[in-house]
């Protein structure tokens, strides 16, 4: 029996020492990286680790200003032409300087007409780069782009080492080189992936050693990991555990206000929807209190506005609907809608979206429709989505990464961009001129009043019903300190976290 | 019997590229389109032009025989590539083989362990509390969820406990409960199995025999044995075979890197070289499997003639 606990012990012993090594930070991800490559890719998995890596031009910060990172200032010279100042004495992680020829290389990458990098269309208003010294760049767009400062915060816009790339070739994807506060040191396929903190990082002094991303795929495992502390930080928060893991002494959980919106779309060119008081009626009847607390259960705010208030140009006292369902069912009498008619609302597959489309159901039978749901992949749906008599209703999120109005309004609601991103097939020439105004003019101010007009008169013609903003929430262990979350896990930033 | 083993592996190279046919057609009439699914929401707010260009940059917009034909050709070159990950989907498929391989065996071996001696007993002890209690076990591994029957043994042993990871891979410890979720679902057929075969065989007339000769009945069991086991062996070849392929659900709770989640992510990010490399890969390795079990008769049952 004493030989059986000591055959025992020594099987099991691994496994309780490898928990939290000290100057070591495990980062629970879902799913595998597809590429450490930022400028090839646009995967929120990628970004979530080549962040760490790598450094953009600029960076958001958290009250929403945009502050150097690697240009130290900047200067709109005319209409469209950007000046900026680089950082001087900054090395990649492998040694080579950075300089302005090294930013024109990276952005090339991107924007190259035989790039497949499936984010060019982030900087792809930019027509010329110049290099005018070793520490200054020009870049100038092809029509006047205002947003251009935030475009250059983007994950996507991350400067590569320019002598790795030529090194490596395509096996850069899995030997990254940036200037960022930690280096790529390995990965181990379907496992983890590491880096370590970089010496020659221009930021300051980087306490963490360590900086591990564990895949689990499954979250419930993730948060048993992070109750034995065998891993640091987990970065998406069921809402029916943020309550029991922030009460756990050992553990702190977060949430904040991001970049995301959920909304329910309405198809405005074809079935009973094409009608706005049709469109008025559904959005009485849905009762987006309950949504909030009911299923997000807190991790999420009651919107009005298409985007949040952490967006620049985010409508302020919108007119926003209240939730009353006897007037609904006025409203759709008035219009004509009998009862029993057919109404189909489109979602894609996730836990999130099945729990909504199951509430928004019901509402619209007790509104009197015979209303379907239908759940598919998302890329059954997005395809879908874009023929122009796909269903009367839809769910779906956006994700404002650039933190500027333009990246969300103009994409959903600009003419310009039916079918592919303007799923609700809305038009209004009055809207489009808006739009395309705040894109172009350099005068602040004026931008945010053309936003401000614009989000009004969407309200009024109601292509979409807000649902709410989702909160990001994140849960850590109380060993990790000092930790800066912006917005999303993509952008959180620990060159200045300390650990135990 | 060489002549046996290349004659049958000569007979599976229609089954395979039928195989392939038949994958590389579902994924393409599955509807949606596969650069949207393989770049997901971030693929939000990219424009028509740019998404069409990038259709053709992967060949989207060839006929479908044309892209078969192509599949086809890089496939047997060894230069057919993950449209997620731009690496081959060899190279990718033989990362993660090892990890199911080391699962699979031991979960495997463990159930084979435990559920021929069960077997045994019910069958031997028919019709007795023995035979109940071993029915019902055997019952609940067939209808317990894996999912569930994990999450509850990772509660136990790694949160209340703390005796073993909750998951990952590196360390046997770890290799412990996505282990014993596998062989708690696939001992029910093996216990039935050895159980009813053994049922059968022992009213047969040779034993019968070699119980009038007066051989004790351990040997008497040891005769029957032989025969009975070629049905069990027939099970666990063809569940081995199919383990091997991955287990999607066992492998994501544990967070284990096999094939299972491998293909499990290939097929919701519409990675279809992938697809089709791990589809034709686990249908090699089920055909080599089973052709292992035929040729294990032979030394169960000296009868048994290849030919």
């Amino acid at each position: 029996m004493k030989r059986l606990t000591l055959a025992l012990a020594c099987f099991l012993l691994p496994a309780s020492l490898a928990s939290a090594q000290s100057g070591t930070v495990t980062i629970a991800t879902a799913n595998d990286a597809p590429t450490l490559d930022p400028n090839l890719t646009f995967s929120g998995l990628a970004f979530g680790i080549t962040n760490h890596i790598y450094d953009s031009l600029l960076a958001r910060e958290d009250d929403g200003s945009i502050k150097p990172r690697l240009a130290t200032s900047w200067k709109r010279i005319n209409a469209t032409t950007w000046r900026f100042e680089l950082r001087k004495n900054v090395k990649f992680q492998d040694g080579t300087p950075f300089n302005a020829a090294a930013v024109k290389f990276s952005v090339e990458r991107l924007i190259a007409p035989d790039s497949k990098a499936p984010g060019g269309y982030v900087l792809n208003m930019i027509k010329t780069i110049k290099v005018i010294d070793d520490d200054t760049i020009e870049f100038v767009t092809a029509d006047p782009f205002a947003p251009l400062l935030a475009h250059l915060t983007h994950p996507v816009t991350a400067i590569v080492s320019p002598t790795a790339v030529k090194a490596s070739g395509k096996d850069f994807a899995r030997n990254p080189v940036g200037t960022g506060p930690f280096k790529f040191s390995k990965w181990n396929t379907g496992n983890q992936i590491e880096l370590a903190a970089n010496p020659t990082y221009w930021g300051g002094k980087v306490a963490i050693q360590k900086l591990v991303f564990r895949i689990i795929p499954d979250v419930s495992t993730q948060i048993v990991e992070l109750k034995t502390g065998r891993v640091d930080l987990i970065t998406t928060v069921p809402p029916e555990s943020y309550k029991e893991l922030d009460a756990d002494k050992n553990l702190s959980a977060f949430k904040k206000l991001g970049w995301g919106t959920t909304y329910l779309g309405f198809n405005t060119q074809s079935g009973v929807t094409k009608n706005a008081r049709v469109r008025q009626a559904i959005s009485q009847a849905i009762d987006r209190d309950m949504i909030v607390n009911v299923l997000r259960q807190g991790l999420a705010v009651k919107a009005s506005a298409p985007i949040p208030p952490t967006v620049y140009g985010a409508g302020k006292n919108l007119p926003a609907t209240s939730y009353n369902l006897n007037a609904a069912k006025a409203l759709l009498t008035q219009a004509g809608v009998k009862p029993g008619t057919k109404i189909t609302l489109a979602t894609y597959e996730s836990a999130e979206n099945r729990q909504l489309a199951e509430a928004i159901q019901f509402s619209l039978q007790q509104l009197g429709f015979n209303a379907a749901v239908q759940i598919t992949d998302y890329g059954t749906y997005s395809t879908n989505m874009q023929k122009p008599n796909h269903a009367e209703l839809f769910i779906s999120g956006w994700g404002t990464v650039t933190l500027d109005a333009d990246y969300a309004l103009y994409a959903l609601f600009s003419s310009k961009e039916i079918p592919v991103n303007n799923w609700s097939f809305y038009k209004n020439v009055k809207v489009d001129k808006l739009l395309l105004d705040a894109r172009r003019s350099s005068d602040q101010p004026k931008r945010l009043a053309l936003y401000q007009d614009a989000q009004e008169q969407i309200q009024k013609d109601m292509p979409w019903l807000t649902l709410y903003y989702p909160l990001t929430a994140y849960a850590k262990t109380n060993r990790l300190q000092g930790e800066d979350w912006r917005y999303s896990w993509i952008n959180l930033d620990l060159s200045k976290a300390t650990v135990k | 019997m060489i002549q046996y083993v290349l004659g049958r592996l000569l007979g599976t190279l229609p089954v395979l590229l039928g195989v392939t046919v038949l994958v590389f057609l579902l994924l393409k009439f599955v509807p949606g389109d596969p650069v949207v699914a393989l770049l997901g929401e971030e693929a939000q707010g990219m424009s028509a032009a740019q998404l069409d260009k990038l259709r053709e940059a992967y060949g989207f917009t060839d006929p479908w025989v044309v892209q078969y034909g192509r599949f086809l050709q890089e496939f047997v070159t060894g230069k057919l590539l993950s449209l997620r990950t731009d690496t081959p989907v060899l190279t990718e498929i033989l990362q993660r083989f090892p990890y199911t391989l080391q699962l699979t065996s031991v979960a495997l071996g463990l159930s084979v362990l435990v559920a021929i001696p069960l077997g045994i007993i019910a069958a031997v002890r028919r019709d007795t509390v023995w035979d109940n209690v071993i029915t019902t076990i055997s019952l609940l591994g067939i209808s317990i969820p894996s999912f569930w029957f994990a999450i509850m043994i990772m509660l136990l042993f790694a949160l209340q406990l703390r005796w073993l990871p909750p998951s990952g891979s590196g360390t046997l410890a770890h290799l412990v409960m996505p282990a014993l979720t596998l062989a708690f679902g696939t001992l029910a057929i093996q216990i039935r199995m050895m159980r009813a075969s053994l049922l059968e065989t022992l009213p047969q007339d040779y034993v019968r025999t070699a119980r009038a000769k007066g051989l004790p009945p351990r040997k008497v069991l040891r005769h029957a044995l032989r025969n009975a086991l070629i049905p069990v062996v027939t099970v666990i070849g063809l569940e081995f075979g199919s383990l091997l392929g991955g287990a999607a659900i066992t492998e994501s709770i544990f967070a284990w890197p096999g094939l299972g989640r491998l293909t499990l992510d290939a097929v919701i990010s519409r990675d279809i070289p992938l697809v089709q490399g791990v589809v034709v890969f686990a249908a090699v390795v089920f055909t080599l499997v089973n052709l292992a079990v035929d040729l294990l008769y032979g030394l169960l049952n000296p009868r048994v003639q290849y030919g």
